[in-house]
């Protein structure tokens, strides 16, 4: 961990939008990403205020709860893909109701979209976050 | 007196009376041979006794004397009733002896005669048959009275004269004149001839014949005669006799079933061609006189013989009983057989008799529903099943979304920790318990959602022993839990079984937490496996054994025994229903015993459930054909 971070001091922290109503979850997962240096993080908790939030923040990638209050994972990622600023956003969802086999090491595609299980290690959510933004570039 | 005369005076013992009147006195019959009425006393009585005379006794010879020719004259009416008269004026000397002594000869002659005519007479009027006799054209000289009667003949002079065309048509007048003709030509009888008479009136009569020549004094053939004895009845009865055999050998060829008789030996009698078939022979000509110890090994012919006999002794048939025939290059043979005996004259049983109605498509379409019934309860069985899961996955997903969230809180805390605190090597190995504890935790979470996830039956061959070793490792300590010690003899060389390895895993688990929950101050739980070959039916292979195994099929018999105080018959007989439980609500597993058979089921296998015979407690028994003979 300490040795990645190391590697890359230079380049400007990604920006990641993460959208989730577990307060505690996305203070940890701020916390975390934000402390290797690499990214940016901006939380919504409020589901219904993840595009107004985008729009101001144009994240390059989004972390999307699927269960949530309000608006759930899948009605704010349809608002997302249809608005001209996160359109082309790529989105990871981050769920607790994936079975073992669906998720496998945790990180996962199904129908072009990209999931990881809860809960899950830094490490992962780094590396496939990493991964995805790769595919982008 | 001639010297001749006194001889013959010597030879008649005479004795006079006087007076007619006495005659009434004198036992004529029994003491004299002959009488000579001297008709010169007077012949006031004389016609009274002379008819009094023979009518007591015709063996009487009857003599009259008169004094001469004119008186005679005057007498006819006598002369004719007696056997001689005399005229004393021309008698010559010595005369009276000798006409007595010839008239007693010839009356002697005369009664004879007359007896032997009378029985002719006697025959020809008495006898109901027809007597006839025919001169050499074939005409009739003289018939009995039956025979005028039965043509109609008031007259019995009638018929004289006339021939057989005059009563019968040509059909039947013609052949019976050709055999007169033969007989008078031969000389040859014709005896006890059967023949139809055809009547002008379109009447039909049989008549059984016996016809010889009629020959004279010289022996010569004059004509023929014959008697012909009415038997229309006894042809008719022939005749439906014969016409019921008839109707029976058609019954019995065409019948649509199998027809048997036997002997009291059990030898066949009487077989039809479907029978035939029954019995696997290729002809009838094979079976007559056989015994099904020609057709049937020795234990099968035994088991039917025996049957058979007992039906003959005790009088007692069998109705409906439904017999299984297994042959061996064709298919089996199911067969709804009754057999009654039956008996001769006097009511002994000299055999009995079998019909056998070929039953084996029916009986192919009952197995044939039987297993779809079957198929249809595990498939009702099995929707319970996927019922009950749904609800549980339905809980799982909630469970895994509220234990998930606060697990990624805390793994993601325990991560920031670590780059926080890593320079204390204590603080850092406090955490990594923490995550391997909270990884724990979430891997349980995982199993659930697993658990009840909807997936994929896949067939597998596998040991038994390996999902029961398994299904062990997490479940061990439910055992020590509840005090129960373990006791596993698996076999070493199990042979592998096709299965859905969760749902048999399923099947233990349900199992074992049944035998826990009926032991709950703790106890011995045995399981054991095995495998067994499929016997014949006896009092170790149950029905539904037969239904489920064929014989010599390998299974492998898995025994799970616990000691909890057994099952009541009632609860023996429902525990397979589904939503039975004899725990108390709350403490089922949800999974019952139905689900449990019908995972068996769909293995094709078999769950038992009995007291054990030793020591209380229930054994399941669960039986599954191995992957050997399992091609499907």
């Amino acid at each position: 961990m300490k040795a990645k971070t190391s590697n890359t001091p230079k380049l400007e922290p990604r920006r990641v939008l993460l959208v989730d109503d577990e307060v505690s979850f996305t203070r940890m997962v701020k916390l975390n990403l934000e402390a290797s240096g690499k990214y940016a993080v901006r939380v919504v908790n409020e589901s219904p205020m993840a595009q107004q939030v985008a729009n101001e923040f144009k994240p390059e990638i989004i972390l999307l709860d699927v269960v949530m209050p309000e608006a759930d994972g899948g009605d704010v990622a349809v608002q997302l893909r249809q608005h001209a600023v996160t359109q082309d956003t790529p989105i990871i969802f981050v769920s607790a109701m994936v079975s073992r086999k669906e998720s496998g090491s945790g990180f996962y595609e199904s129908g072009g979209e990209h999931f990881l299980a809860k809960p899950v290690s830094t490490e992962r959510l780094s590396s496939s976050i990493d991964s995805v933004l790769a595919k982008r570039v | 007196m001639s010297k001749a005369e006194d001889e013959l005076y010597e030879l008649l013992r005479i004795e006079h009376l006087d007076d007619l009147d006495d005659l009434e006195h004198v036992d004529i019959k029994h003491s004299y041979h002959a009488v000579l009425l001297d008709m010169r006393v007077g012949t006031s009585q004389v016609l009274q006794i002379i008819k009094s005379i023979g009518a007591i006794n015709r063996s009487v010879a009857l003599l009259c004397l008169y004094q001469n020719h004119a008186q005679l004259q005057q007498q006819q009416e006598i002369i004719a009733l007696v056997d001689d008269f005399l005229l004393a004026d021309s008698m010559a000397e010595g005369e009276l002896p000798t006409r007595i002594s010839n008239a007693i000869h010839r009356h002697h002659k005369e009664a004879q005669l007359l007896s032997e005519k009378n029985l002719l007479k006697q025959l020809l009027e008495n006898l109901p048959d027809a007597i006839y006799f025919k001169d050499k054209q074939s005409r009739f000289l003289k018939v009995s009275k039956t025979m005028n009667q039965i043509y109609g003949f008031s007259n019995p002079q009638e018929i004289i004269g006339k021939t057989d065309f005059d009563l019968f048509t040509p059909e039947h007048a013609q052949p019976a004149y050709d055999d007169d003709q033969s007989i008078i030509e031969t000389g040859k009888p014709i005896i006890g001839k059967i023949e139809k008479e055809t009547m002008h009136d379109g009447q039909i009569r049989y008549v059984s014949t016996t016809k010889v020549p009629l020959r004279d004094t010289h022996n010569q053939i004059i004509g023929s005669m014959g008697m012909s004895r009415l038997v229309t009845e006894l042809i008719e009865a022939q005749d439906q006799l014969e016409r019921e055999g008839r109707l029976l050998k058609t019954i019995i060829d065409y019948a649509l079933a199998g027809i048997f008789v036997k002997d009291r030996k059990g030898c066949y009698l009487i077989v039809n061609q479907r029978h035939v078939r029954f019995l696997g022979a290729s002809s009838i000509d094979t079976v007559i006189g056989k015994t099904l110890f020609d057709f049937f090994d020795q234990t099968e012919a035994e088991k039917i013989n025996t049957n058979d006999m007992a039906i003959m002794e005790t009088g007692k048939g069998i109705e409906y009983m439904i017999d299984h025939r297994e042959r061996k290059n064709t298919p089996d043979l199911w067969l709804l057989t009754s057999k009654v005996p039956f008996y001769d004259k006097t009511g002994n049983c000299i055999g009995l008799v079998g019909i056998s109605q070929d039953i084996t498509s029916q009986k192919e379409i009952e197995f044939k529903l039987k297993s779809v019934i079957k198929t249809l309860e595990t498939t009702k069985l099995q929707l319970i099943e996927a019922e009950k899961l749904k609800t549980v996955g339905r809980l799982a997903a909630g469970i895994a979304h509220e234990v998930k969230n606060p697990l990624a809180v805390v793994t993601l805390g325990m991560d920031f920790l670590k780059k926080q605190l890593a320079d204390s090597k204590e603080i850092m190995e406090v955490l990594n318990d923490m995550q391997i504890a909270a990884d724990k935790a979430n891997h349980v979470i995982f199993e659930l959602l697993d658990y009840s996830s909807p997936h994929e039956i896949s067939m597998v061959p596998k040991s038994i022993n390996e999902i029961i070793e398994h299904v062990l490792t997490f479940m061990r300590h439910n055992f020590n839990e509840a005090q129960i010690e373990l006791q596993l003899q698996l076999s070493p060389n199990l042979p592998a079984v096709l299965v859905d390895t969760k749902k048999m895993e399923q099947v233990f688990i349900n199992l074992f937490l049944n035998a826990i929950s009926v032991m709950p101050d703790g106890g011995k739980l045995t399981v054991n496996s095995h495998n067994e070959t499929m016997q014949q039916a006896g009092s170790n292979v149950s029905s539904q054994m037969t239904e489920c195994f064929r014989i010599g099929e390998k299974m492998v018999v898995i025994e799970v025994k616990d000691s909890g105080g057994g099952l009541s018959a009632a609860a023996l007989e429902k525990v397979f229903d589904p939503f039975y439980s004899s725990k108390s609500t709350g403490n089922g597993t949800g999974l019952g015993l139905s689900v449990t058979r019908s995972i068996v089921d769909m293995h094709r296998g078999l769950i038992t459930l009995e007291n054990r015979k030793t020591t209380l407690g229930v054994c399941a028994r669960l039986i599954f054909p191995t992957t050997s003979t399992n091609e499907s």
